[in-house]
């Protein structure tokens, strides 16, 4: 039940400071169950909100990502949409910065 | 199975209304709820007094008059329409069983008081008879001595008549026909609260406890609340002649029934005919969850979604149920405006696994098309 309370952090392409998260889970979500969802080479955060978007956002993001690809797929084995309280995206601001602002409108 | 239900005239359904389970679509989620082409396990929302119930007491009409099960004949009182031009409502039924066709059609003017019937296996009529020109006919192989007998002023239903008084022959035609009687014959329908009953399936008011100790249940029935988080020290034993069960506490014992809470109550009249259920063919569930916390009513539909071979439709008011996790679009429906359609039909949008249902009924995507 209550127990589940996941958090989704979903992070483009390979994580170059991966001491980041893992500070930012120690110092806020300590004790919580959490789960780092790379984003695979090639897709990025603004291709992920243009899939939400399409769907008018009447889709939930974790099932977007779950059906978007086999790796994050055996990631999310187990879990539910239902499991996850908190996402968190972080991208990088300066190279899509273009499509930051059209998410952003 | 049964594919398709339709009443007209009857009760709040002034026009026709069809209740048709037997065209599913092609999601590949969840697809173990649907069976032999036809979707076996929904779940049916709609506002108070848009006709839920009295959908339930539609679809079982046909067990007033062709079985000797458990009947809820006050809830026919009020038959007809009340503003309907007929003096009869009409009912049709269509089964499927091992990919044949069959198709019941039936004409009432009250629960007690049938104006037609006919009975079609396969597109061909098998049984036929008018109340009024006591004309009619019987064509299952075996019958045919039956077909002088039938035209006379008996009320009985004809089918009922040929079901009970013939010898047929061992054909795939009726066979067919014993598969049709044998599934209404096992229809069930109950309400969460045992003071409203159930009508189908069996017969007689046997008590909640007395029908867990019966079946040798109490240990497994503790173990299935303790499953939803209600723990009680659980024991059978008789007093009065009754059987009944106990709960163990420190410092007394003490009937069970007399201390679990409304929800909990309502919880073991569902354990009562959930042990029964993977006998029934079409169980029909009013209001499942009244009193259930959310978390209970997941696991309760949980538990029916695992039960193969029987089509379970319950009616709730919970959205929080509307989910690609447990179900799918075109096994949740909508009951309005005399018209009951599944969530799949009710949007142009092709829906997949990761939309939200609920967020999306919420905004009014299933309003119209």
């Amino acid at each position: 039940m209550a127990d589940r309370d996941y958090k989704a952090f979903i992070v483009e392409g390979e994580v170059r400071e991966p001491q980041i998260i893992d500070n930012i889970s120690r110092i806020f979500f300590l004790h919580r169950n959490y789960t780092v969802i790379t984003l695979p080479a090639g897709e990025n955060i603004y291709m992920l909100w243009k899939q939400l978007k399409d769907d008018d956002f009447d889709t939930d993001i974790i099932e977007i990502l779950r059906e978007s690809n086999i790796e994050i797929e055996k990631q999310l084995e187990g879990l539910s949409r239902n499991d996850f309280s908190e996402v968190y995206l972080f991208f990088d601001y300066d190279a899509h910065q273009t499509n930051l602002e059209k998410m952003l409108m | 199975m049964l594919k398709k239900f339709s009443v007209e005239n009857f009760k709040g359904f002034q026009d026709k209304i069809t209740f048709d389970i037997g065209s599913p679509s092609n999601y590949n989620f969840n697809s173990e709820i649907i069976e032999n082409g036809c979707v076996t396990k929904g779940i049916i929302y709609g506002i108070n007094s848009s006709g839920k119930s009295n959908l339930g007491l539609a679809i079982f009409d046909i067990i007033t008059h062709l079985t000797e099960k458990q009947k809820l004949l006050p809830s026919y009182n009020f038959y007809l329409n009340m503003s309907g031009r007929k003096s009869f409502a009409e009912f049709e039924y269509t089964f499927l069983f091992d990919e044949h066709e069959v198709v019941y059609r039936y004409s009432k003017k009250d629960v007690n008081t049938l104006k037609s019937e006919s009975l079609s296996i396969d597109g061909k009529e098998v049984i036929f008879f008018d109340f009024l020109t006591k004309d009619g006919f019987t064509l299952l192989e075996g019958s045919d001595t039956l077909n002088a007998s039938i035209k006379n002023d008996s009320p009985i239903s004809r089918v009922k008549y040929v079901n009970s008084n013939s010898i047929l022959t061992d054909n795939v035609q009726n066979q067919i026909f014993r598969k049709f009687m044998d599934f209404v014959d096992r229809m069930l329908l109950f309400y969460s609260l045992d003071s409203r009953g159930y009508e189908g399936f069996m017969n007689g008011s046997e008590g909640i406890a007395e029908g867990i100790v019966n079946s040798g249940k109490v240990r497994d029935f503790q173990e299935f609340l303790k499953e939803n988080y209600i723990d009680y020290d659980l024991y059978e034993c008789e007093l009065d002649g009754r059987k009944a069960i106990y709960c163990h506490f420190d410092n007394s014992d003490v009937d069970f029934f007399k201390i679990a809470s409304t929800g909990t109550r309502s919880l073991a009249l569902f354990y009562y005919w959930y042990i029964r259920m993977k006998r029934a063919s079409f169980v029909f569930i009013d209001e499942f969850d009244a009193f259930y916390h959310f978390e209970l009513s997941e696991s309760v539909q949980r538990h029916l979604k695992q039960i193969s071979g029987v089509q379970i439709f319950s009616t709730t008011h919970n959205t929080d149920l509307m989910s690609n996790d447990l179900l799918r679009p075109d096994s949740y429906f909508l009951l309005e405006n005399n018209s009951i359609k599944a969530f799949s039909e009710l949007t142009q949008k092709e829906l997949r696994q990761a939309h939200n249902l609920q967020k999306m009924y919420k905004a009014g995507a299933f309003n119209g098309r």
